[in-house]
């Protein structure tokens, strides 16, 4: 055992202490290295509360795990007979012609499982309320009428349906993550709670998101799925099988204004901006209309990338002469970078969820 | 030391075909397990299942296993081993990424707005949120030396790492817990003084 105790990390870092206060081991030791060092008596204090107290907050967020049930299920699958091994009589089966028949029969029992699985790409509604039915019964809301209804949950998040489209969600949520299920259109408006991220999946589209809203069109009949960001940040990803753990590492992350579409044939995501973004609720001051007079066209531009949180990438260089006298009022970004463009002779282009200016400068 | 002896007591007689003792062991550790389990993967039906994977295997292979000197460890390994296997996506590798980052910082600025609502929880709260801090990996030698009491060379060979490695781990995740909860001290302290 090591003697020389300076910080607190040393005794956290120390096999012997942490046995100490959590099993009681080496207490004579302890207790004498107590008498022997009055002024580390503090710092052994505050290290040997940090330890209690993450013992107990990790001992207050274990799992509900149904202990019984996983034994029986353990105990039923040991029940069972190996059959194979039980029964040493030759049997019709073993001799040569039948074993090549029954390889025969295996082979094409095999590759007929991997093609059923090779075409198996989509998730629909139905397999996914199954998979998280297990864990909690779920309340559906149907909406077959013209106009568009509002779900409040438990949280204080609000769905609104559209027009034959289904929501479904658990009556309570669970205690680290929020699911639900959509099959159709939906806007949703999601409370804030960053310890319980928000998922909502919707075919083979799975977003995540701890606090925003956005809105997502997910029929069953349909070739996309589409993922709009109003406010907030969202992380999106594809999944062609349900998988409920968070494989977020394939996904795309969305700022307002940007969309993901997933291509159901292709089962490609990307990322775009949508039709018509709007500016960024923080910026509504900014949303009045803002009169330009002969000032530099970089100016107006990085004013239009804060309006809709959308980035406008352009080479300041050859933008360094041009001056433009306009005002920003109520069009579409669209709008506005028309104008703007014609102004100055420049072209513009999307990519990926970014505008790029091209422009050979003003005289 | 009593529940180690015990353990190795249950392990022979569960070798030898005993199923009282099987059972003892799973009744012994299915807690534990469990909440190691729940520290890789939040999941708790992929917990559930890889449990019930662990314990088949191990009645099916009683024979050709060998003596252990620490069975929770040997369970422990077994659970991470047959996790990882279960889990196709690796969440012991994208641990850290960019997503947990940002994720990380969206909390950290939502937290400031709800300092109020913070002044109201309760210690083990605010450690558990302090906790929620760390990445996996960190949240991962956490939990093996301060709830499962694994020494330091036990929990390096449970994560694969060396010891130095899980020094480090920890290094960082006292660093961070102490400045998540003195933050949260002064803002208390800060809101009495108004």
């Amino acid at each position: 055992m090591k003697y020389n105790y300076n910080q607190i990390r040393d005794f956290l870092n120390d096999d012997s202490f942490v046995q100490w206060v959590l099993t009681n081991e080496h207490e004579s030791f302890w207790k004498h290295f107590l008498e022997e060092n009055p002024t580390k008596n503090a710092m052994i204090e505050e290290a040997r509360q940090l330890v209690l107290e993450i013992n107990e907050a990790e001992d207050q967020q274990s799992p509900k795990l149904n202990e019984g049930l996983v034994w029986s299920k353990i105990h039923s699958t040991l029940q069972e007979p190996k059959n194979e091994e039980q029964t040493p009589v030759r049997k019709l089966w073993q001799q040569p012609v039948w074993r090549w028949a029954a390889s025969i029969v295996v082979l094409i029992g095999i590759g007929w499982v991997v093609w059923q699985n090779q075409s198996k790409e989509t998730v629909t509604y139905q397999e996914l309320i199954a998979t998280i039915e297990d864990k909690n019964t779920l309340i559906e809301k149907t909406n077959e009428s013209d106009t568009p209804l509002n779900v409040a949950l438990e949280d204080g998040s609000v769905v609104t349906l559209d027009k034959n489209s289904k929501l479904s969600y658990p009556a309570h949520f669970d205690k680290n993550k929020r699911t639900v299920i959509l099959s159709g259109e939906a806007f949703f408006e999601i409370a804030k709670d960053p310890s319980k991220p928000f998922y909502v999946y919707a075919n083979e589209v799975v977003t995540k998101v701890l606090g925003t809203s956005f809105r997502i069109r997910a029929f069953e009949k349909d070739k996309q799925v589409v993922v709009k960001v109003r406010t907030g940040r969202v992380s999106v990803y594809n999944q062609r099988r349900i998988n409920l753990t968070d494989p977020e590492t394939n996904g795309i992350v969305l700022l307002p204004n940007q969309q993901a579409v997933y291509s159901r044939g292709t089962e490609n995501l990307t990322r775009r901006l949508v039709e018509t973004p709007m500016p960024v609720a923080e910026h509504t001051s900014m949303a009045l209309p803002t009169r330009f007079d002969e000032v530099a066209v970089s100016e107006v531009l990085k004013a239009i990338e804060k309006r809709y949180g959308v980035k406008v990438l352009f080479n300041e260089e050859v933008l360094a002469n041009c001056f433009i006298t306009t005002t920003l009022g109520e069009e579409s970004l669209y709008e506005k970078l028309d104008l703007i463009c014609k102004i100055i002779g420049a072209t513009y282009k999307e990519v990926d969820a970014q505008i790029v200016l091209e422009s050979k400068g003003c005289q | 030391m009593t529940t180690k002896d015990s353990d190795i007591e249950l392990w022979q007689a569960f070798k030898l075909g005993n199923e009282d003792a099987f059972e003892q062991l799973y009744k012994q550790h299915f807690k534990l397990l469990g909440s190691y389990g729940y520290r890789i993967t939040p999941d708790s039906l992929l917990v559930e299942d890889a449990i019930q994977d662990v314990f088949i295997d191990l009645w099916r292979r009683k024979e050709h296993l060998s003596e252990v000197e620490n069975v929770k460890f040997y369970l422990f390994r077994a659970l991470r081993n047959q996790l990882s296997r279960n889990i196709r996506n690796d969440v012991f590798d994208g641990a850290e990424d960019i997503n947990d980052f940002l994720d990380y910082l969206a909390t950290l600025s939502t937290e400031q707005q709800s300092i109020e609502h913070e002044s109201q929880q309760t210690r083990t709260q605010t450690i558990q949120k302090a906790l929620g801090h760390l990445s996996n990996r960190q949240r991962e030698a956490i939990h093996l030396r301060f709830y499962q009491g694994l020494s330091l060379d036990e929990t390096a060979q449970m994560m694969e790492i060396s010891k130095q490695v899980v020094k480090n781990l920890l290094f960082k995740s006292y660093a961070i817990l102490r400045l998540t909860l003195k933050t949260t001290i002064s803002i208390l302290l800060f809101l009495f003084i108004q």
